[in-house]
Parts: structure tokens; sequence; C-alpha cells
């Protein structure tokens, strides 16, 4: 139940209570004022039974005209007064109709009593006046005896209501204080119960506990807020997991796009098929190596290496044979030179090796030999045993050139011309050729 | 919290206990031995009809046996010779019985009537005043309210004086005694007054005596039984009392039970009904009538071997109906 409608009933009980108490005064107020009516009617008739007695003790006494027509009077004014009278109740109503009839009996008895009045007086109870004395006397005794009983059903009608309201009053007080008291301990209990747990939910929120819910049982609106505090946990709960999700995915992203980035640089630099680098990018490491070596006074050299017979291993056996001699020349390149070289395919056949640093063109020679001996081992491709020969053209820096482009060219006539001298396989220049002998050439 | 409310509902009912329940009184008492009351039939007798009928009688836990007979006097004759415990008697079969004994005593008046007994003549005599009363034969009960009552009425209309003859007889032999004309008139109670007016009422008059008579009908029981039985004579005073509320309460459905069980139709029941005032009482408007007529019998000689005036106020015992809740006043 909703702890307002509680409130509302409570407030109706109370007003219903304090009715009842008001009514119940108003009641009783009007039972007395009724009992005090009807004691007020029996006190009349009382007094006028009364009078009509001492009248017709008057009569028995002087037997005269005079007190006959005075207990004439007195019988009379009771007629009148007995024939106005009702009562609330037929009890009281069924005495008022034997007083009547009693009365009735007085008046006849009193047309006796007239004819009495003719004859001789005489006392004694087989006398006229005697008997009408003892019928007088019996008959007054017996509305007396009414009267009473009158006075005492007024009393006991008016006590016996007054009881009854008393105890519809106590009753619907117990019975209304009891739903009161009830209705408070229930909202009582309501109350602390809901703010209990209002109270630590609030306080695991504040600890930053989204995951916990505070228990609903009831309908009330105190159970309604703890509904709401609940939705706006969850929301809260869900928005904290969604930022969280977010920042996952931008960082997911972020390193997708870092790895793409070293991938396109990498495919950049590098040719797609060697894995070696490509022009382009030899070159931005020739102008660093370079001006490196002219900074520290060092010498190098450039091999241009190029395939003999590549085009007919291309043609003979297809260009995925072509590819596979390309990458396994790559392989033996690398398998060859000191790590630190820097070594580039920069076109389809042709190579570069940047050697730094070498101190004579012998060092030079060696590479080329064991390079010579490692491309002449027979390329394996499928069922295949394939044979390549290299030329090599050599330049050095800085006796050769000292720029990129004039080493490449100096290396590049000497590849020619090593080509074109039959048994040949690699070509200095001749500057030198000469010192070959040269312990250093820088 | 079903715990409290349980509490609470414990807690008012103990409460309304307190105030509601300790007032009402329980009877848990056992069945006393039976009662044996010799009842005239006449609507008089209308309480006890009605408690018996409605087992009134059961309800205050007291077995009553009702044996009716016909009239006052024959009822108090049972009673006497032990046949039963209780009689209902007019108070002037009271009066005459008790110059001849004084171990009876009334217990309550339960009815009365300011007009139950008829001074009825033949048409045909032209009996028209009491005085012309004179040398004829009056029919009558002997030692019953009927002979007091044809006395009563002479004395009051100043016809003291006037001498006639007292013809007693049953009371059921007092109808035909007046058409036959071996009477000329008749002293005659309800209902056998409305019976032969209704079936030869154009043979008869009746003398206008309303209020004339005061008839009270009592019950009455033998002294030495009083302290054995008071305290099944009070239930079955309380029994009847609650017959005559529902009278009171019921007149209509009251009627018919009695109609029934006397076999007289409801109109012949109607007649007299409004006469009679039914109440339990015991004053001294009973000792007043009771003298009144004692005074008249020893003046007139109606009773003979007196030892003078009895005590009423010792053939009178109010403890019976006060224990009843009844009216016992000025005794």
């Amino acid at each position: 139940m909703k702890v307002t409608l509680r409130l509302k009933i409570l407030l109706i009980v109370s007003l219903m209570l304090t009715s009842i108490i008001l009514l119940s005064f108003v009641t009783l107020k009007e039972i007395q004022m009724q009992t005090n009516s009807e004691l007020h009617q029996v006190s009349d008739i009382e007094h006028k039974i009364d009078l009509m007695s001492s009248e017709l003790w008057l009569l028995q006494q002087y037997h005269d005209e005079d007190a006959l027509t005075q207990t004439r009077v007195a019988h009379e004014e009771l007629k009148a007064l007995l024939d106005e009278e009702l009562f609330s109740q037929n009890s009281k109503n069924t005495i008022v109709a034997n007083l009547v009839r009693m009365n009735a009996n007085i008046g006849a008895l009193l047309d006796l009593s007239q004819k009495d009045l003719d004859s001789n007086f005489r006392h004694g109870i087989t006398s006229p006046a005697g008997m009408l004395s003892a019928r007088y006397n019996m008959t007054i005794q017996s509305m007396n005896e009414d009267l009473g009983k009158l006075e005492r059903l007024a009393i006991k009608d008016s006590e016996l209501s007054q009881r009854k309201i008393l105890y519809a009053v106590v009753i619907l007080l117990i019975v209304g204080s009891a739903v009161v008291l009830i209705l408070t301990l229930l909202t009582l209990k309501s109350f602390s119960t809901n703010l209990n747990a209002l109270t630590l939910g609030i306080k695991d929120l504040t600890k930053g506990n989204l995951n916990s819910r505070i228990e609903v049982k009831d309908t009330d609106e105190l159970s309604v807020l703890a509904q709401q505090f609940n939705l706006m946990k969850r929301s809260l709960e869900e928005t904290t997991v969604k930022k969280e999700l977010l920042q996952l995915e931008v960082e997911r992203q972020t390193k997708e796009l870092q790895q793409q980035r070293e991938e396109f640089q990498h495919q950049a630099n590098h040719d797609s098929l060697t894995k070696l680098y490509s022009r382009g990018a030899f070159e931005e490491q020739m102008q660093t190596a370079i001006a490196r070596c002219g900074r520290t006074n060092q010498s190098a050299a450039l091999l241009f290496i190029d395939l003999d017979r590549f085009k007919v291993i291309n043609d003979c056996h297809g260009h995925a044979a072509g590819d596979a001699v390309l990458i396994q020349i790559a392989q033996k390149l690398l398998k060859t030179v000191r790590s630190s070289d820097i070594i580039a395919r920069i076109g389809g056949d042709e190579f570069v090796i940047w050697l730094e640093p070498i101190e004579n063109a012998t060092q030079v020679i060696t590479v080329i030999h064991k390079l010579t001996e490692e491309l002449a081992i027979p390329i394996q491709y499928q069922d295949l045993n394939l044979v390549i020969d290299a030329s090599i053209g050599v330049s050095f820096f800085p006796i050769d050139a000292i720029e990129l482009s004039s080493l490449l060219k100096v290396a590049d006539d000497n590849m020619y011309k090593a080509k074109e001298i039959e048994g040949t396989t690699f070509q200095l220049t001749s500057k030198v050729t000469v010192g070959l002998s040269d312990a250093k050439m820088a | 919290m079903i715990k409290k409310l349980l509490l609470l509902l414990a807690f008012v009912g103990v409460a309304t206990y307190l105030i509601v329940g300790v007032q009402t009184e329980t009877s848990n008492e056992a069945f006393t031995a039976p009662i044996k009351i010799a009842m005239s039939t006449t609507p008089l007798s209308s309480p006890l009809i009605i408690a018996q009928e409605l087992s009134l009688f059961d309800k205050h836990k007291v077995h009553v046996e009702l044996l009716p007979v016909r009239g006052g006097h024959r009822s108090f004759t049972m009673m006497s010779n032990g046949e039963v415990d209780l009689a209902t008697s007019s108070e002037s079969v009271v009066m005459f019985n008790s110059f001849l004994r004084q171990d009876f005593t009334v217990l309550a008046s339960f009815v009365e009537s300011d007009n139950d007994l008829k001074l009825i003549t033949l048409k045909s005599a032209s009996i028209t005043e009491a005085k012309l009363l004179e040398g004829k034969n009056v029919g009558m009960v002997e030692s019953s309210a009927s002979e007091f009552f044809i006395y009563a009425y002479m004395i009051l209309t100043g016809n003291k004086q006037v001498k006639f003859n007292r013809v007693f007889m049953d009371a059921s032999e007092l109808g035909p005694a007046l058409l036959s004309g071996r009477v000329d008139a008749i002293s005659i109670w309800e209902p056998l007054g409305y019976q032969l007016n209704k079936e030869y009422g154009d043979q008869i008059s009746q003398f206008q005596t309303r209020g004339i008579y005061n008839l009270s009908f009592n019950l009455v029981a033998q002294k030495a039984s009083l302290e054995n039985s008071m305290e099944s004579y009070v239930r079955v005073l309380a029994a009847i009392d609650e017959a005559q509320s529902y009278i009171a309460d019921n007149p209509k459905r009251a009627k018919s039970i009695v109609s029934d069980f006397l076999h007289i139709p409801v109109t012949e029941l109607e007649w007299g009904w409004s006469d009679y005032l039914f109440r339990l009482s015991l004053s001294n408007v009973l000792l007043s009538n009771l003298q009144t007529q004692a005074r008249w019998a020893i003046a007139t000689g109606s009773v003979v071997d007196t030892k003078g005036m009895p005590d009423f106020r010792l053939l009178i015992d109010g403890r019976a109906l006060e224990q009843a809740g009844g009216l016992v006043t000025d005794l």
C-alpha cells in the first residue's frame, strides 16, 4: 500500500473517530433529554393521580356533591393528560393504556358514588360507600403500581440506550485505534526499511560500486524511489562500460593504423618480392651513409650486380620461377655481407650493395668472391636446378666519386665492362685496380 | 508483522469481552423436578399457555406439566389435595379458602381484568335493573369470584337490600340453567359469557358491570412445598414474565397460540382480550382486594364457622417473585 494512501486512511479514520466521539456525545445528550422528558411525563401523571387520590379521600370523608365535583375535575384532568401522553416504547404505552382503563373504572365508580350520594350514607363493606371506598383504594394503588413500573421502565430504557451507545463507542474506538495503530506501525516499518536500503544504496554508489542494486519488495513511493535509484545506477554502469569499450576500440584501431603505416613504410622502402631496400629507400639510406663516410673520412664501395641469363629463366620457366630466383638471390646476398651493409634491388635483375667501411680493395674483392661463390650454387626451383651468373661493377668512395649518382654510374659502367669481358665476373675502375695491392686505398 | 496483528486482535477481543461479556449472566443449572400446574381453561391463563407453547419453561430450565381444569376453584382444590404443585385461582377463591385453611400461599398475581365477570339475564324475564332481581334465582359458582361479584354489584349499585336466591352450580351448568329457566340470572366468567352471548345473544341481556370488580388470577402453592420447590417456582415465574413480554410485543401471535391451545376461535378471544392486564405483581392491591372480599364474606355470612378475619399477609409470599425479578411492592 502506498504511503500517501496509508496517511490518507489514517486521516480518515482519525476524523471518523473524532466524529464518533462527537456523535456519541450528541446522542447521549439526546437520550438524556428524551429520558428527562419521559420522566417529566411520568411525574406529571403521578401528580395528577396524587391529586385525584386526595380528592377521592375527601369524597370518602365528606361524601358530598362538592367533593364529588372536585374528584371529577381531577379525574378529567388525568384523563386529558393520559390521552395526550405518548411514549416511544410499546411497553410504556401499554402501561399508559392500563392507566387510562383504570381511570375509566374510576369514572364508572364515580357514577356509582353519585347515585350513593342520594342514599343514606353508611359505612361498612356491605354499604355502597364502603365497597366503593375499597374499589377506589384498590384502583389508586394499582395505578401507583403501574406508575412505578412506568418510571422504572423509563429509567431502565435510558440506561440501556446509554449503555448500548457506550459499548458501540468503545468498540468503534478500540477498532479504530487498532486500525490507526496497525497503519502507523506498517508505515513506520516501511519507512525505516526503505530508507535504510536507500542509504546503503547511496553509500555503495559513493564507493563507486555500480553493480549492487537495492532490493525492492513493495510498491510504495519509497520503493518507487529505490527502483528509480536502481535504474539510475544501471544507466550509470552502462555509460561507464561504453566509455571503456570506446577507449579500447580507439587503442585497437590506433595500433592497427600504426601497423598499417609501418607496413606501408616498409612496402615503400622495400622491394615487395625480395624484401630488400627499394631504390628510393636505398637512395635515402645512401645520402646518410655518404654523409657519414665523408664526415668520418672512411672509405666505402658500391657493388652493382646484374644477373646474367635471368631473362632466359623468366622466359623458359615463367615469372614464378624468376621470382623464386630473385628471392633466393636476395637471401644469398644477405647471407654473404655484413648486417651493417646496405643491400637494395633497384631494377628487374639489378641489385646494389653498399659496403661500409672498407679499408682496401682486397676486402671488397674478398666479398665479391664470397658472393660469386654463393651465387654459383644452383638455385632449386621445384625440380629444376637453375644456375645464375652475375656481373658485378664496383665503384669506391671517395676514389671513384663522392656522389651517389656518380658512384652508381661508375659501378654500372664497370658492371657492363665485366659483362663484356668474357670470363670476368666483376670489374673495378682502373684507378683502383692500379692500387690493388695497396694496403690502404684512401 | 502478523504476530503484532494477532496480539492486537487478542487485545481487542479481551477488551471487548471485559466490557461486554462480563455483563452477560450465564445460567447452567440443571433441570429441576417437574412442576405440575392445574391451569384454569380461560384466556386469563394465557401467560402459562404461551410459556408452555414457546418452550419458555424449558428455556428457564424448569420442567412444567400443565393440567387444564374448569375454573380456578377446581384448580385450587387439586393443589390443596396435593395432586398438583401450583394452582391458578382468582383472589375470590383464595379469600374463600383462607377461611378454611392456612396451608397455602399466593406466589404472584399474573393477570388482572376489570371486566371478566358478567351478570346475564334472560330477556324474556325482563330484569332490566338490579333491584328487579328481588326474589329471583341467581346461578353462581360457590366460593368463587362468581359469588362475590354478584354481591359486589348489588352493593355498589345500592341494591344491597334486594333479596335473591343463590343457586350454586358448576360453571359449565350456568348457561344451560339460565336458558332452561331454572335460574333467572347468572354470574359467570369469560369466556362462558361470550359463548352464551354468541349462541343465544337474542335471548339474553347483559348488565353494564365494567369496573365494578377487579379480578386477578394468581399462582398459588402449598406452603409446605415452598422450601423444596422455591427454585423451580422462581423459574416458573421467570418464564411467565418472559411470556408476558412476548404477549405485549406480539399480541397477534400470542392470541393465535392461546386460541389454538384452548380450542376457541380468535374472535372469541378478542372479545375479552383488551380487558386483560398481563403483569406479574404482588402488591397491596391484592391484599386490599382479599380483605375487602373477606370483610364482605364475614358481613354477609357467606363464610361460616370462622375464627375471624384471616391475616392475609401470612398467605402471600413474595420471595419467589422477588427472585424472579418481578414486581413486589409494599409487602
